[in-house]
């Protein structure tokens, strides 16, 4: 396929609850899974891909990603993935995005994940991470809403097992 | 799918978020809830990242006497993760209580040798003149040590090292017998005993000092107590080849006693072999070992000068090895990480002014051959006042036993990690600052003043400490707790081989020179007969020329019966050196210990003749190396001097050549002298001399003449004529160069 055509091609997504979006093909090809779907497809068709895992606002929220990233060079296969998790930093734009509620931040992982958009994902991971960092276990226990399910003992017991790690 | 509770996180998001937090976020997610500890616990490629990213990618050690990582576990991982990052937070802030655990074996033994295999296998070579025994502790799985077997030895364990491959433990050391020989065995458990095995694998004769053992290959610094060149061994044949550096190898033949370097260290690496003499590295292919019968001689590929000499007033005492330790530098373990490093070797040295440096040789960018990696700047010892020195295992830390003024306590033992000098270029570091990391918060717990041996596993963090006292001590910088899978027991021993299996279990009684057994005699200036038959036999029976050979001229005399001083030429000693080679200790200072020290030499000293009318100038020999030597004025200990003779000790058998020399004017410098007031002093004439000879040998006057000697035929023949020529340009050139010390050296004639 030649690169004219695919910048005007539009692709149709549908997602969990029924909506459809129609995309650019190279706002859509973000999405490795949605790229291989097309290309198993073929470009004769205009056929409508299925998400069945995202829902509307979820895959509004991340087409916006992929609108934004639209131009950016594909990631290289296997072999970056060294320098990929060296940076830690995150984009000013990408900063900005990521800034919603625990619950979006989440559904977005996944759908990243689902839909195999790696730079997407380690935003939402670097994120995340970022949350957690420097956090007292009580802390993360608050944030993300979990229930501590030890003993006092166990908690001792653990805390002690695990103190090498804090820097004194 | 949606997800209302982090708890529910699918595994392999988990492990991306793990992916992007530090370490310490990690083990706070597992003490969120049960879930995640489970999680973090078990999930092995957590672990893996952290250990490429934490551990590996920071260049800090892993011990190598462990599984490959494909066959730990997750708890296997993290532990060694865990144990990494403890032992280099102790390294970085030495704020660790150490565990010492100090052992009195019987405070008349010394120890003699001390080596750590596998993190927690201690060997000890402890002797007196009664008995000689290398013993065995294991440190359990609680930190604890336990006393092992004991195997003894006719002899005194004067040096050795280890070759640790997987399948065995495979040890050489030199028993320090009347006739000494270097002794290879195998370490192994015995499943049967429940108990450690040595079991022999062939002895060298007449070999002594080792420095390299690596499979088949067997290096060491004389045999039958020459030392001319450092020699390599098939062991398993007992085909032996003499290594001549380059350095020499265009007059190879003409070592004078001045231009001869001593052999410090040697180890293979990238298929060649490496050797530190004094000043410089010595480079050779590894030998083929052809025939058992003759020695053959293999001529060195390159010679590098260590790159710290410089003109000025400070440095030129520097660069005389003390001690040498040669590691390859560290590369990431290949089931860790996959990408290479620069590969380079690391050599680590004190020299004689007591200065700590570390070189790196790298292969050259252009062309066959080796290189200096950096160059060093005019202030390069990363430490000072350094007296003895050990390289960790891994070669990234070095243990320092130095003298400080930071602490009341004058001699403490402190790591220093080796690439140090990194950080001293961004900022300015006084010669006397210093940040290598005590061991102990109070040195007093240990009385270092005493130490005669040091071995250091700076991955395990385990370091051995032998003293002349009967003591041992272990010192465990961490307590580290469960150590995750290592492969750190003993090869199972090799049982029914060839013939009966010795196993040095039961005492054996020594075979040591009577003079030791006589030497409070010595001291009191006797010398009974025994012993001073034995000596002049001893001087006697080794290599080709005897003292039937020596004919000397009038006013000498080869009569060593006659000899009013014997005391001082029968007791050698150094083999129970305290401390440190280049440390005279005077409690009793005898001739044949002031040169060793002074020289530095491996070979035996041999009294030749000495001088009727004053029989403490003494022309004696090392190897074919012809010295003088002169004792001081009475109570000036710090005058007696040594100088290297120009010719051949075939020579000696011409008394004429004797007449026709000055000694005491030859090249009107002291080759070694003690008239000023520290041993480092006597070094700087030392070296100046030796370097300034090469120098001399490379022009052309110097050339011309050692063409002359026929340098590749015999190398006795030097003629009168030739060397009245070298005297002549020597005497010159010594004199232009030399002058303001000339006429120190002769003002200190007139005061005979």
């Amino acid at each position: 396929m030649s690169t004219t055509e695919d910048k005007t091609r539009k692709v149709k997504l549908v997602t969990s609850d029924n909506e459809e979006f129609e995309v650019d093909w190279e706002v859509a090809t973000r999405s490795v899974l949605i790229k291989h779907m097309l290309e198993d497809i073929g470009e004769s068709e205009e056929q409508a891909i299925p998400l069945p895992n995202v829902t509307a606002n979820v895959l509004k929220k991340v087409l916006e990603w992929c609108e934004h990233h639209r131009k950016d060079p594909e990631p290289a296969p296997e072999s970056s993935d060294d320098n990929r998790k060296r940076t830690l930093e995150i984009g000013d734009w990408d900063a900005k995005f990521i800034q919603v509620d625990q619950e979006m931040l989440f559904e977005i992982i996944l759908a990243a994940n689902y839909l195999d958009i790696k730079a997407l994902l380690d935003v939402g991971c670097k994120t995340v991470a970022n949350m957690i960092k420097g956090k007292q276990p009580e802390e993360i226990r608050k944030m993300f809403n979990i229930v501590n399910d030890f003993t006092p003992e166990e908690e001792a017991q653990i805390k002690k097992e695990n103190e090498w790690a804090e820097d004194r | 799918m949606s997800l209302t509770l982090f708890s529910d996180i699918p595994s392999d998001i988990f492990l991306q978020i793990a992916q992007f937090s530090p370490l310490q976020s990690i083990t706070r997610l597992c003490q969120v809830c049960r879930s995640f500890a489970e999680y973090v616990h078990g999930d092995k490629s957590i672990w893996v990242e952290c250990l490429r990213r934490d551990v590996v990618e920071k260049g800090i050690e892993l011990p190598k006497y462990r599984p490959r990582l494909s066959d730990a576990s997750a708890a296997d991982v993290r532990a060694w993760v865990k144990n990494a990052i403890i032992l280099n937070r102790a390294y970085a802030s030495g704020r660790q209580q150490p565990k010492i655990q100090s052992f009195v074996v019987d405070v008349e033994l010394e120890t003699t040798w001390t080596k750590i295999i596998r993190g927690r296998w201690c060997l000890a070579a402890m002797s007196n003149i009664f008995q000689s025994f290398v013993g065995v502790r294991r440190i359990g799985s609680s930190g604890n040590c336990e006393a092992m077997n004991k195997f003894y030895f006719p002899g005194p364990i004067t040096d050795g090292v280890v070759d640790d491959g997987s399948t065995e433990v495979r040890i050489a050391f030199t028993v320090a017998t009347s006739d000494a020989y270097i002794q290879i065995l195998d370490l192994g458990w015995n499943a049967d005993r429940d108990g450690i095995s040595l079991v022999p694998v062939q002895s060298i004769e007449g070999a002594r000092q080792v420095f390299l053992l690596k499979d088949f290959i067997i290096g060491f610094g004389s045999l039958n107590g020459d030392d001319t060149y450092p020699l390599v061994s098939d062991w398993r044949i007992q085909a032996t080849k003499q290594l001549i550096p380059a350095l020499y190898l265009n007059n190879s033949n003409a070592l004078l006693g001045n231009i001869h370097s001593e052999c410090h260290a040697m180890a293979i690496w990238c298929n060649h072999l490496f050797v530190v003499l004094n000043y410089t590295v010595e480079i050779f292919h590894i030998p083929t070992f052809e025939s058992p019968v003759n020695i053959h001689r293999q001529a060195g590929l390159q010679s590098l000068n260590f790159p710290l000499s410089s003109k000025d007033e400070v440095r030129r005492e520097r660069g005389w090895v003390g001690e040498a330790f040669i590691s390859e530098v560290h590369q990431p373990p290949p089931d860790i990480m996959a990408d290479e490093r620069e590969r380079y070797l690391r050599i680590a040295l004190r020299d004689r002014s007591e200065a700590v440096f570390i070189l790196n040789l790298a292969h050259s960018s252009d062309g066959p051959g080796f290189r200096w990696k950096e160059i060093l700047s005019s202030d390069d010892p990363i430490y000072w006042e350094t007296l003895k020195l050990c390289v960790g295992s891994s070669g990234e830390y070095l243990l320092n036993l130095s003298i400080t003024d930071r602490t009341l306590y004058p001699i403490t033992l402190e790591v220093i990690r080796s690439d140090r000098r990194k950080e001293k270029e961004k900022s300015v570091v006084h010669e006397d600052t210093r940040n290598g990391i005590p061991i102990l918060p109070f040195p007093e717990q240990l009385t270092f003043e005493s130490t005669t041996t040091m071995d250091f596993d700076d991955a395990a963090g385990v370091i051995m400490v032998g003293n002349c006292c009967g003591e041992i001590h272990i010192i465990q910088l961490v307590d580290i707790g469960a150590r995750g899978s290592l492969l750190d027991n003993l090869p199972p021993s090799r049982k029914g081989s060839k013939g009966l299996v010795q196993d040095y279990k039961t005492r054996i009684p020594m075979r040591l020179p009577h003079c030791y057994y006589l030497s409070s005699k010595i001291h009191d200036r006797i010398v009974p007969s025994v012993v001073r038959e034995e000596a002049i036999e001893s001087w006697s029976k080794t290599s080709g020329f005897t003292l039937a050979d020596i004919n000397p001229p009038r006013g000498w005399s080869k009569d060593w019966r006659q000899n009013n001083s014997l005391q001082n030429w029968v007791l050698p000693f150094p083999r129970w050196c305290t401390l440190s080679v280049d440390k005279t200790f005077h409690d009793f200072e005898t001739w044949n210990r002031f040169i060793r020290v002074s020289l530095g030499s491996l070979g035996d000293i041999i009294p030749l003749m000495y001088c009727e009318k004053k029989h403490d100038f003494v022309i004696f020999r090392i190897a074919h190396r012809l010295y003088y030597f002169n004792r001081g004025p009475y109570d000036d200990d710090d005058a007696h001097r040594i100088w290297a003779l120009p010719f051949s000790i075939q020579d000696l058998s011409d008394p004429k050549v004797i007449r026709g020399v000055e000694l005491r004017m030859w090249h009107s410098g002291p080759l070694c002298s003690h008239i000023y007031s520290t041993a480092d002093t006597m070094l700087v004439d030392l070296r100046e001399e030796y370097l300034w000879l090469l120098e001399f040998m490379k022009s052309e006057d110097g050339r011309a003449i050692l063409a002359k000697r026929a340098l590749n035929e015999d190398p006795r023949t030097w003629t009168p004529t030739e060397r009245e020529e070298i005297d002549m340009i020597v005497h010159r050139r010594w004199k232009i160069s030399h002058k303001r010390m000339n006429d120190d050296a002769e003002r200190e004639e007139d005061d005979y």
